[in-house]
């Protein structure tokens, strides 16, 4: 027995030795973030971001390296970025991938089916679509301390915990795939050197056709999920009162009775009153009963702007053409797309303010 | 009164190597859940859609009766499959039959360890030296089976109790989804799904081993029980598995996935770890062991049956089989090939054991009837 | 090779060259502490023992004074006059030649030529019963077995005022004929497993049994297994807490640990202290050991195949920290590993070989010194090290030290298979270590209980532990003939609320 334990040892080692080529981690060029942009004669310019980890003392100091390439497909654009790196590129890691405007108006669809395919991705990712140059994005993000991707994820992670739907490459893809679903991204641009997002870029299958602002951005996420933060600013009378959402409720319903469907839309609001100014009067009962029917009127117009936009624009990003084949039977996917444009849908909203004038 | 039927040689095994009744259901649940259940929802949501969930589960229902079969065939013979066999078709015929059987456990195996291998190779390695790994797995593979039923019993407990918690990581996905693409239930027309169960049939391959090792079981009678325990055991987790992915994709979406749990397994994330595919695809080789055993197992000792022989000379000869095929077959092409061909026969065997259930009655009829 | 195993096999050592009592005698003599003297009287008679195994003044005192003093004729005559319990009278070569080298008193006379006079004057010196040092335990008992089988035996003897406790003696080992005692509960033993035991100690074939980890290695069921098979232990009260289980315990003359038998992987990380403290604290402290176990074996093979394979697993925010501290190493993380690895296990084989107070020192020395310098120096990240010291600490909370050797052994395996295919290398050497466990056995018994077989009843006290109360019946693995642990009768009836 011992005799074959003898030979076993130097046989592993070389095995051990001569398997697979191994690197460590601190080896790898890994790539956090990427970016594409139009480039000369439909060729795509690629952007990524390596972080540098610098060891010792000063843990802090974080430097990035940008390599810019220009490249007919995406896969060309890892093998392009590879020749001009001297560490072996990983995109196991890959955090945040930027689109600019440009490309995500003409078709995102070569991009997806590569996002969608490679299993070294993270389903985690972030997308977003960048007004300008995702280049500029990625090399003037830079912070003491932050690559660009711990900023870029921090802004969406942050802003999905506020006003901004929730997001991430899996839910681009399924809403993607889905029948009667269109799906959306964070919209970013840049203001001076802050990147800044507040808007939302709507999708057409793979092709963006429009953007909700700030004040809409809020009317579609409480359109969209129930959730229970984020805090808007309203008019109200002479001044201007901060509402904070504590948990909301939404719900589809569908009455197919008549040839036509036709959609409702139940909202219920539950929110706190968390600053006013400029209002004259004390606030009680009265008063608050007041802005209750002031802010359903205003969500209810708001929301149904918002719909009819996206019935003008023949997208779906609330999901109701799947959700209304998930309560028909005998359901036509082909007449969908025709019938969406011409559908009903009314939306009901009811606010109810549950606190207010608390002072600690 | 009937004669007791003749049994040959080797049908019988001595108490200290039999296992209790009750492990039975490990050995069931634990060689039907393999390679098949990571792909299982692809393949059926393209014949099924979404209502593949209700494919998977008429599947289930219908091995039951076929383990009710299976149970009275080998009660009727007091035996296994080989002396089944004999019994009905004769010393040659019925020799060739269980040798036919033995082979097709040794593909059945055979498909484990390379679709097994072709996961590794896309998602943890690509550049992965074939015949260097599959010779560790072998000699891994080897030095249980040598250990012999019980081990491999053993392997079968263990792989249930450590697959579990694995499980647990479609709670991640439902989380993310939306129920909304399950409805409306059953849009699909009953041959659509009919169809579906068909080809679900390959995720559930396995549970005709229990033809090899029923004479192993100590209270034959007792371990029906848990037998259908066992195979509804894995039903309830193959139709769980399926919802919880079908939650969490779109229909669309899922035909271009072609391991669906596993990318579910991606987006699992810790403060400390991330990306829990790669766990998942080592722990997943708990899964697959006992798999690849006690089909090694099983096809060696019915040849071991057929022809009298010792059995550990088959094993190795079985074990560098196994290694060459292996190491050869490498290609998408060639194991998409082999398991479609494999779930072929695995059909032809769970057709083939109502007729020998219906042949053995018949006999054991007629034999009544010449007694009295 | 095998048959130069073969060649030595048939040889006896040590033939058995004497024939009669003159040539044994002849023998003795030629060591000085063999004392012959005649004590004169009708007919002369002479006493000889072993100056150095009997108890000289006792002799004196109990031997000789009587027999100077009055005239005796015969054997028989001398037999009644000393005052001594227990003198055989033999002419048996083998039983003279056996008693004298334990310290017995010969008298020969020569009025009676074939018959000889055995007289008991051990000498038991042995070490005072001290403290348990391996398996310390704050609570309990602290007594500690002693390297005399006598003391032991009285040591567990006085824990047991049973009359059905039996000890069974063996001699084993062609030349130091160590004397080795089987002991159990007669009804609560079982028999089968007794009758193994006596057969394989039986069976042993070997010249010196030097101490009970021999009879360790030599009984196990497969001895090229790094898992002990036989639980050792230093602690009375838990020997006879295992007798009670009906257990059976091999204690060896010369020895200061008893073996149990038969036992599980599982019992090896239950320490004494489990049953001292309340269930709920046991529970939670043996669920720790355990953990730590699974760290010690598994935190540098982590480590090795993230860094090394599968680096996407590390979160980003942790990215930035193991990153920086490995920038500056020029070693890839396999060699980190086994460099900082066999540097503990050199400390730890340093510390364990040099005395008390100088092996401390040179713990910290190297802990600290090493450690630092070897950061410092870049040859090693200080998340690694953090990693490994964290994972030699947690393999010192093994309660049982022959089990704390096999987990740092195992180890290595590990490792290697971490630096071939990452996790699933892992994996695989994880499955290899489970089916040997299922595959080994402990005198017959299934050693992976109660995880395989899969006792349901047993796990009451394996990974936790549950209270006293719901103990009722001894552990399935022993199988013995008296399951129930309580006067089920006596046992309290449930009650309701206030009554």
């Amino acid at each position: 027995m011992s005799k074959h334990i003898g030979w076993c040892v130097p046989f592993l080692l070389i095995i051990m030795t001569g398997c697979i080529p191994t690197y460590g981690v601190e080896d790898n060029a890994i790539i956090q973030t990427a970016g594409y942009d139009p480039g000369e004669e439909n060729e795509i310019q690629g952007t990524v971001a390596i972080p540098k980890f610098i060891g010792g003392e000063e843990k802090s100091a974080i430097e990035e390296q940008y390599v810019t390439v220009s490249a007919s497909s995406i896969k060309s654009v890892e093998d392009q970025v590879q020749n001009r790196i001297s560490q072996p590129v990983s995109i196991g890691k890959l955090n945040v991938t930027l689109f600019n405007e440009e490309l995500a108006e003409k078709d995102l669809g070569q991009f997806i089916d590569v996002l969608s395919r490679d299993p070294r991705l993270s389903r985690n990712m972030f997308l977003a679509v960048t007004k300008g140059n995702t280049k500029s994005i990625i090399e003037g993000g830079h912070k003491k301390g932050e690559t660009i991707s711990d900023q870029l994820t921090g802004l969406i992670q942050n802003n999905m915990n506020n006003d901004f739907p929730s997001t991430d490459m899996h839910d681009f893809l399924s809403s993607y795939f889905a029948f009667g679903k269109d799906s959306f991204l964070p919209y970013l641009k840049l203001e001076e050197d802050k990147i800044v997002l507040e808007e939302i870029a709507l999708f057409d299958k793979s092709k963006m056709v429009a953007t909700l602002s700030k004040n809409e951005m809020f009317v579609f996420r409480i359109l969209k999920e129930n959730f229970n933060q984020a805090m808007e600013t309203l008019n109200f009378k002479e001044g201007t009162v901060v509402l904070e959402n504590i948990g909301n409720r939404v719900q589809y319903r569908v009455d197919h009775r008549d040839a036509l469907p036709s959609f409702t839309i139940q909202l219920d609001l539950k929110a706190v009153i968390n600053e006013i100014r400029g209002i004259e009067h004390t606030v009680d009962k009265k008063l608050i009963t007041e802005m209750e029917s002031d802010f359903e009127t205003y969500y209810q117009t708001k929301a149904t702007e918002v719909i009819s936009l996206f019935q003008e624009k023949g997208i779906d990003p609330l999901g109701l053409g799947q959700f209304y084949r998930s309560r028909t039977r005998n359901f036509k996917e082909n007449e969908w797309d025709a019938l969406y444009k011409n559908i009903p849908i009314s939306v009901q909203v009811s606010v109810s303010i549950n606190e207010f004038g608390i002072t600690t | 009164m009937s004669k007791p039927l003749r049994s040959s040689v080797g049908a019988s095994v001595p108490e200290n190597l039999q296992i209790t009744h009750t492990y039975v259901f490990f050995l069931i649940a634990a060689m039907q859940i393999g390679v098949g259940i990571l792909s299982l929802e692809r393949v059926v949501v393209q014949t099924t859609g979404y209502d593949g969930w209700i494919s998977i589960f008429i599947t289930g229902m219908v091995l039951h009766v076929v383990l009710w079969m299976m149970y009275h065939i080998l009660a009727d013979c007091k035996g296994d499959i080989v002396t089944a066999n004999q019994l009905v078709f004769g010393k040659y015929i019925g020799g060739i039959l269980s040798l036919a059987f033995s082979l097709y456990i040794l593909v059945l195996t055979l498909n484990v360890l390379v679709s097994f291998i072709e996961i590794i190779r896309v998602w943890v390695f690509p550049s992965l030296n074939l015949w260097i790994f599959v010779a560790f797995m072998i000699a891994l593979i080897y030095y249980f089976v040598v250990g012999g039923f019980r081990v491999i019993t053993g392997l079968c407990l263990m792989s249930i109790l450590i697959g579990l918690p694995i499980l647990w990581l479609k709670f991640f996905p439902t989380q993310a989804g939306d129920t909304l693409e399950i409805y409306p239930i059953i849009t699909h027309s009953l041959k659509e799904i009919l169809q579906g169960s068909e080809v679900t049939l390959f995720s559930f391959l396995g549970m005709e081993l229990l033809l090899i090792y029923y004479p192993f079981i100590k209270n034959p009678q007792a371990s029906k029980k848990w037998a259908h325990y066992g195979v509804f055991f894995t039903t309830m987790i193959y139709v769980v598995s399926a919802l919880a992915v079908f939650i969490y994709y779109s229909e669309e979406q899922i035909r271009q996935v072609t391991w669906p749990t596993i990318s579910t397994w991606k987006i699992v994330q810790f403060p400390f770890i991330e990306r829990f595919e790669f766990i998942g695809i080592a722990m997943w080789m708990f899964v697959i062991m006992p798999n690849i055993c006690l089909g090694l197992w099983g096809s060696t000792r019915l040849a071991k049956r057929v022809f009298n022989i010792n059995q550990t000379y088959v094993l190795v000869i079985a074990c560098i089989v196994l290694y060459l095929f292996t190491g050869a077959i490498n290609e998408r092409m060639q194991i998409k090939v082999l398991s479609d061909y494999t779930g072929n026969v695995g059909m032809y065997v769970y057709l083939y054991i109502p007729v020998l259930f219906i042949l053995m009655k018949i006999k054991g009829r007629w034999r009544k009837m010449i007694y009295e | 090779m095998t048959k130069w195993l073969d060649k030595l096999k048939r040889k006896e050592p040590l033939n058995e060259s004497e024939e009669t009592l003159e040539d044994l005698l002849k023998t003795l003599k030629k060591s000085g502490d063999f004392i012959t003297y005649s004590l004169g009287g009708h007919p002369p008679c002479t006493i000889s023992y072993i100056k150095t195994l009997s108890k000289s003044d006792y002799i004196n005192d109990f031997v000789i004074k009587p027999l100077k003093n009055a005239k005796l004729h015969s054997l028989k005559e001398m037999e009644n006059a000393i005052t001594v319990e227990n003198i055989e009278m033999t002419d048996e070569l083998s039983i003279i030649k056996e008693k004298i080298m334990i310290g017995y008193a010969l008298i020969q006379s020569d009025a009676d030529n074939k018959q000889v006079l055995l007289i008991p004057a051990t000498s038991f010196e042995s070490r005072q019963v001290g403290t348990a040092e391996v398996e310390f335990s704050v609570v309990g008992p602290k007594e500690a077995f002693v390297e005399s089988l006598h003391l032991n035996i009285n040591l567990v003897r006085k824990r047991l005022p049973l009359p059905q406790l039996r000890i069974e003696e063996q001699k084993i080992g062609k030349v130091t004929n160590t004397r080795v005692a089987t002991i159990f509960i007669d009804g609560i033993a079982n028999p089968d497993n007794v009758q193994t035991v006596k057969q394989r100690l039986q069976d042993i074939e070997y010249d010196q049994i030097i101490d009970s980890s021999f009879i360790t290695q030599m009984l196990a069921d497969n001895s090229s297994s790094p898992f002990p098979q036989l639980l050792d232990t230093e602690r009375p009260d838990r020997a006879v807490s295992t007798l009670v289980e009906g257990k059976i315990v091999i204690i060896v003359d010369g020895s200061p640990q008893a073996l149990i038998c038969p036992t599980t992987v599982v019992e090896f990380f239950s320490a004494s202290d489990d049953y001292f403290l309340p269930w709920h604290l046991a529970t939670v402290f043996r669920l720790i050991r355990l953990f730590a176990v699974l760290f010690s074996v598994l935190s540098t093979p982590l480590y090795v195949a993230i860094l090394t394979f599968h680096h996407e697993m590390i979160p980003r925010e942790l990215m930035a920290t193991i990153v920086s501290s490995r920038s500056d190493i020029p070693f890839p993380p396999i060699l980190e590993v086994i460099i900082l690895e066999l540097a503990i296990e050199l400390l730890r084989e340093a510390g364990a070989r040099l005395p008390t107070k100088i092996g401390q020192t040179i713990g910290i020395v190297g802990g600290i010194v090493i450690g630092t310098a070897a950061v410092d120096a870049g040859l090693t990240s200080n998340v690694l090290l953090i990693i490994v010291a964290l994972s030699a600490l947690a393999s010192f909370t093994t309660p049982v030290y022959q089990i704390g050797n096999t987990i740092r052994l195992i180890r290595f395996p590990f490792i290697i298979g971490a630096q071939l295919w990452g996790l699933v290398g892992i994996a695989m050497v994880m499955i290899f270590f489970m089916g040997h466990l299922i595959k080994l056995k402990s005198i017959g018994s299934p050693f992976f209980e109660p995880l395989y077989p899969l006792r349901i009843q047993d796990l009451k006290d394996a990974f936790i532990r549950l209270p006293f109360n719901i103990q009722f019946k001894r552990p399935m693995l022993t199988r013995s003939p008296d399951q129930s642990r309580v006067n089920t009768k006596r046992v309290k009836e449930k009650r309701d609320i206030d009554e």
